[in-house]
């Protein structure tokens, strides 16, 4: 079962709720290969504020960007399932920050973290420690250049963790590849020539298909 | 830089100020419904003039057309309000506090216009004073905002786009509105 800190619990349970949205990503530095860590909000200004790292499960203050980088995060399935699970980040493709985070790093295989964060609504302050809601990797990156009276964006599309239990094996079911697997091994030797072998069971063997005769010609 | 003559006193017979809120409502099955804030407000006006002579409108309508549409940003302040003069000191600030050197004519519903210094100008209004303290709408971002301007207070906005509107009132006259945003 989803554990909800008490405080947000209480939060959750009034007529009223104030939320924002915060994103980290851990992309990979295109030059030296060093991990680069970024974070945004959906508030305004930066703001160091405190997230539950998942990894470790403990609080952790980190620094979030805001000032408009993220537009939009689409539902986030909250499941506890082998369903892959799937958020499209809308951010903005104006922004100076995303734009030296998509275009500067690899963000191939980045990793994302997107948290909720309650606010009381009389003091406008954190309630709790942000919450993790999806941990997993971008899958693709699609920067949208608007033309003239459209808006733009860059949709980033994220997968979780469960992504590996669909993942196809990319051995084939072949002489070389076992070799390369285990050498000397011939298990599959002929198993390029064996599926055209003829395999019946009857006392008689299967007539052989019959050949056309080309009628009224000859 | 922004426009700073746009807005003149005598010139602007109307300012409606409002904050726009980022809001989703859920109603549910009893009545009751929970409203969830999901993004910072914004400050939206919508700016009317007087009946002004027509080489006024145009000299206004140049002072417009020099934003080119949404690009520029001008200084706006509601004109409803003069405020108090000068400036106050920040001493301390909360999410939605400010601590001020001194609240002397303070009055609730009036603005306070604090710059940051990576340019950005944060516009508040002032919701209730305790002593020193004000508490204000919208939250305020963090940073180190250490002056609020008091006298007419500025907000820098943009125009949103396609509303520059003149109206002939009479054959000489005519009144100009357009709308405008807050840069966040």
């Amino acid at each position: 079962m989803r554990q909800v800190q008490s405080s947000n619990l209480t939060a959750l349970q009034q007529n009223a709720l104030v939320i924002r949205d915060f994103i980290w990503f851990k992309v990979k530095n295109i030059s030296t290969g060093n991990p680069y860590t970024e974070g945004y909000w959906s508030g305004s200004g930066t703001v160091e504020a405190a997230v539950i790292d998942p990894e470790t499960g403990n609080s952790q203050n980190r620094t979030f960007v805001g000032a408009g980088s993220l537009i939009q995060i689409s539902e986030i399935p909250l499941v506890s399932n082998l369903v892959v699970r799937d958020v499209t980040l809308e951010l903005s493709q104006v922004n100076p920050n995303i734009n030296n985070l998509i275009r500067g790093f690899q963000v191939k295989q980045g990793e994302v973290q997107i948290f909720r964060g309650l606010f009381n609504p009389e003091t406008q302050e954190f309630v709790a420690p942000a919450e993790p809601r999806f941990w997993g990797f971008i899958n693709e990156v699609t920067i949208n250049t608007p033309s003239e009276g459209d808006f733009g964006s860059v949709e980033v599309n994220c997968v979780s963790h469960a992504q590996e239990t669909i993942r196809l094996n990319t051995n084939k079911r072949s002489q070389g590849d076992q070799q390369r697997r285990q050498a000397g091994d011939a298990f599959f030797q002929d198993v390029g020539a064996v599926p055209d072998w003829p395999i019946f069971w009857q006392e008689t063997p299967p007539k052989p298909p019959k050949r056309k005769k080309f009628l009224g010609i000859f | 830089m922004p426009l700073q003559d746009l807005i003149v006193d005598n010139l602007i017979s109307q300012t409606n100020f409002r904050l726009q809120f980022r809001q989703e409502y859920s109603r549910q099955g009893d009545g009751r419904t929970i409203a969830k804030d999901i993004g910072p407000p914004i400050w939206t006006a919508i700016f009317t003039t007087i009946p002004l002579k027509l080489n006024e409108v145009l000299a206004l309508e140049s002072k417009l057309n020099s934003l080119q549409g949404s690009m520029g940003e001008f200084e706006a302040y509601d004109v409803r309000i003069v405020g108090q003069s000068g400036s106050r000191t920040i001493t301390d600030q909360t999410p939605n506090t400010f601590t001020l050197n001194s609240t002397l004519n303070l009055n609730v519903g009036e603005y306070l216009s604090v710059p940051y210094a990576s340019g950005f100008v944060g516009f508040h209004q002032i919701t209730s004073i305790s002593g020193s303290v004000v508490t204000v709408v919208p939250a305020i971002r963090p940073g180190n905002g250490t002056v609020a301007d008091t006298f007419k207070p500025k907000v820098i906005m943009t125009l949103e786009p396609d509303t520059i509107e003149t109206s002939q009132t009479s054959n000489l006259f005519s009144r100009v509105s357009w709308e405008g945003r807050q840069v966040i």
